[in-house]
């Protein structure tokens, strides 16, 4: 049996978005919805190799290895006012898990796998008990004309940390990933997203921060060729005083693929002393490559510091003319400026140890 | 060594000529100067010796050791040991000074047969060369050029130079945002590098620089050209007169 996105939201007395609405106006969300998706799944279960893991095969939960100090249960998910229906949907069309960190723990390992033609939704709350510092990597696997969502709400208590890294690799179906994040006092929340040569991906944040001297920082890289398209969609909203953010997008694209940064940050009028920045920066390999950018800023306080910036441009040849001066082929060179050129996407201690070697990734698309 | 003949060069985007009918030889063991006034091509030079894709060469050669480089790209260039210090080096983010190095010298090495560098072993080679000319140690741990300061920068470029062993150095107004202090420096750092095996281009507007590396020939380049070879008083006198009485000649 099969069924179109646009039924699944007509079940649930919802409407999915239009390309009027700002957020999804260079989604193709005709195509998106009106596909017929499978509903009858199989599911089997899967050794995975990870030491902690919980591992979803359409949308169920299969197995999962988790240390003491980590509990999960069923959960019943509340999401925080939006326009997009998608996050309902997710969390209607599966089961909803808590996550609760009660201590430090290693790394969990979240697998979302997706088999072809298929719809599948995923609904978690992590939740990190004061005093704790833990880490969520999150591995998308979708597969040929395969619809994955998920929805993620990330709570952060009084003086905790949580990091989020994102794997998103030669998937040829399509993602939708929402993520709401809420800190408390001294939290730090650390994301990072890692898309290579992925067939159609949209990673959405929302991050609230409630309580001083908190900080968010959000980094992604995506590299894509032919018509491989990945858009960031953030918002960060600082609703308190002594609070900070930061953002670092940085793309890749070649032949028709497409990129969408449109990153926001609100600063409502009590948030004073609020520390804000905002970059997305983009190389185009060729001519045919489509980058959209839009960094938003709305600030409703008088005493903060915000930046935003965005560039887009091809390879700096001065930089490669420079290097093959120096004896390197032109290859390298290019290989090298545009490692270069990422290299400060990983800078932070917290993501320099998750990233790909992109080595056979630049050989394919130069 | 180095033999120019009859070039004849235009800048690609704007279709225009630069370079007209220029004629130079280096010859090994020798320290060559080009000065010239604005404009009068002597950049360009450099930089369409060293490979720039943006000028085409219209006529002429340019021959290495009685090799036409002009068919050769500008990393071949490079490896058969062509070095310019750039006017203007760039400034590459991301990019390890010290493991660039090692990516240049060992892709040089590899050229010529020899063994490749390990990691330890070129550290041992790039501590030798720092000490040797005065450049702090923390150059390497930076990303290259990158918010190195102007003379950092010409100083990075002598490091290249002295790491790279090339047998033609041009020198790109190499003393160009120099302090007193940084122009000794790098100029005792050029004056350990010269040797009988190699031979260096000095591009410079200033006769002071000519104080601390001391010219076998001068060259006075006007409107793509060679017009005067003198030696060193050349510059000299050039420093008193300026350029007004050869432009005046040549009009």
């Amino acid at each position: 049996m099969t069924i179109t996105i646009d039924k699944l939201f007509e079940l649930q007395q919802l409407t999915g978005p239009s390309e009027k609405d700002e957020d999804w106006l260079y989604y193709d969300i005709n195509k998106l919805t009106s596909q017929n998706y499978k509903t009858n799944i199989e599911s089997k279960e899967k050794q995975i190799s990870y030491d902690f893991y919980i591992y979803f095969l359409n949308g169920k939960l299969i197995n999962h290895k988790l240390p003491d100090n980590v509990t999960i249960t069923h959960h019943k998910i509340s999401p925080r006012k939006t326009k997009n229906n998608f996050i309902h949907l997710a969390i209607a069309n599966s089961e909803s898990y808590k996550i609760k960190f009660i201590e430090n723990s290693n790394p969990i390992h979240l697998i979302y796998e997706s088999t072809s033609e298929t719809f599948t939704s995923h609904s978690i709350e992590i939740e990190c008990s004061e005093h704790t510092s833990n880490e969520i990597q999150r591995h998308f696997i979708s597969q040929n004309n395969a619809c994955l969502t998920s929805y993620m709400n990330v709570i952060l208590n009084k003086n905790s940390k949580i990091t989020v890294c994102d794997f998103n690799e030669n998937n040829q179906g399509k993602i939708l990933d929402f993520v709401d994040g809420s800190l408390d006092e001294n939290c730090n929340f650390f994301s990072i997203n890692q898309t290579y040569l992925s067939h159609n991906s949209r990673f959405q944040n929302r991050i609230f921060i409630n309580g001083e001297n908190s900080n968010a920082t959000l980094h992604g890289l995506a590299i894509n060729e032919r018509k491989q398209a990945c858009y960031y969609n953030t918002h960060i909203y600082h609703d308190t005083e002594n609070s900070e953010s930061h953002q670092l997008f940085k793309s890749m694209v070649k032949e028709d693929a497409i990129l969408e940064y449109n990153g926001k940050v609100t600063v409502c009028p009590k948030a004073q002393l609020t520390n804000s920045y905002q970059l997305n920066q983009n190389i185009l390999l060729d001519e045919y490559a489509n980058v959209y950018s839009r960094p938003q800023l709305f600030i409703d306080a008088d005493d903060v510091r915000c930046t935003h910036g965005s560039t887009t441009g091809d390879i700096n040849e001065h930089e490669v003319l420079y290097l093959m001066s120096r004896g390197l082929d032109r290859l390298s060179s290019r290989k090298i400026v545009l490692n270069g050129f990422i290299e400060e996407i990983f800078n932070k201690e917290e993501f320099q140890k998750h990233q790909k070697n992109i080595h056979s990734i630049l050989n394919q698309i130069l | 060594m180095l033999e120019i003949k009859n070039l004849e060069a235009k800048l690609i985007d704007e279709d225009l000529e630069i370079i007209k009918g220029f004629n130079l030889t280096l010859e090994k063991g020798k320290v060559h100067a080009i000065m010239g006034p604005n404009g009068s091509g002597k950049s360009t030079l450099s930089k369409i010796i060293a490979g720039d894709e943006n000028y085409e060469v219209t006529n002429g050669s340019v021959k290495l050791n009685n090799v036409n480089v002009l068919d050769y790209d500008a990393t071949q260039r490079a490896l058969e040991g062509i070095f310019l210090a750039f006017q203007y080096p760039v400034e590459i983010p991301g990019v390890n000074n010290a493991e660039f190095l090692r990516m240049a010298y060992n892709a040089k090495q590899k050229h010529h047969g020899k063994n490749e560098s390990d990691p330890l072993e070129f550290n041992e080679l790039l501590i030798e060369k720092v000490n040797q000319l005065n450049i702090p140690e923390e150059f390497l741990e930076r990303e290259l050029n990158y918010g190195f300061s102007g003379g950092e920068k010409k100083r990075n470029e002598i490091l290249q130079l002295a790491v790279l062993n090339p047998s033609v150095a041009i020198l790109d107004e190499t003393d160009s945002g120099l302090d007193i202090d940084a122009l000794k420096q790098v100029s005792e750092a050029v004056n350990k590098l010269k040797s009988e095996n190699n031979t260096f281009l000095l591009i410079t507007h200033y006769q002071r620089l000519l104080d601390y590396i001391e010219p076998d020939y001068v060259h006075i380049m006007i409107d793509g050209k060679i017009v005067q070879t003198g030696n060193k008083e050349l510059a000299k006198e050039l420093d008193m007169k300026g350029y007004d009485h050869l432009l005046s000649t040549k009009a």
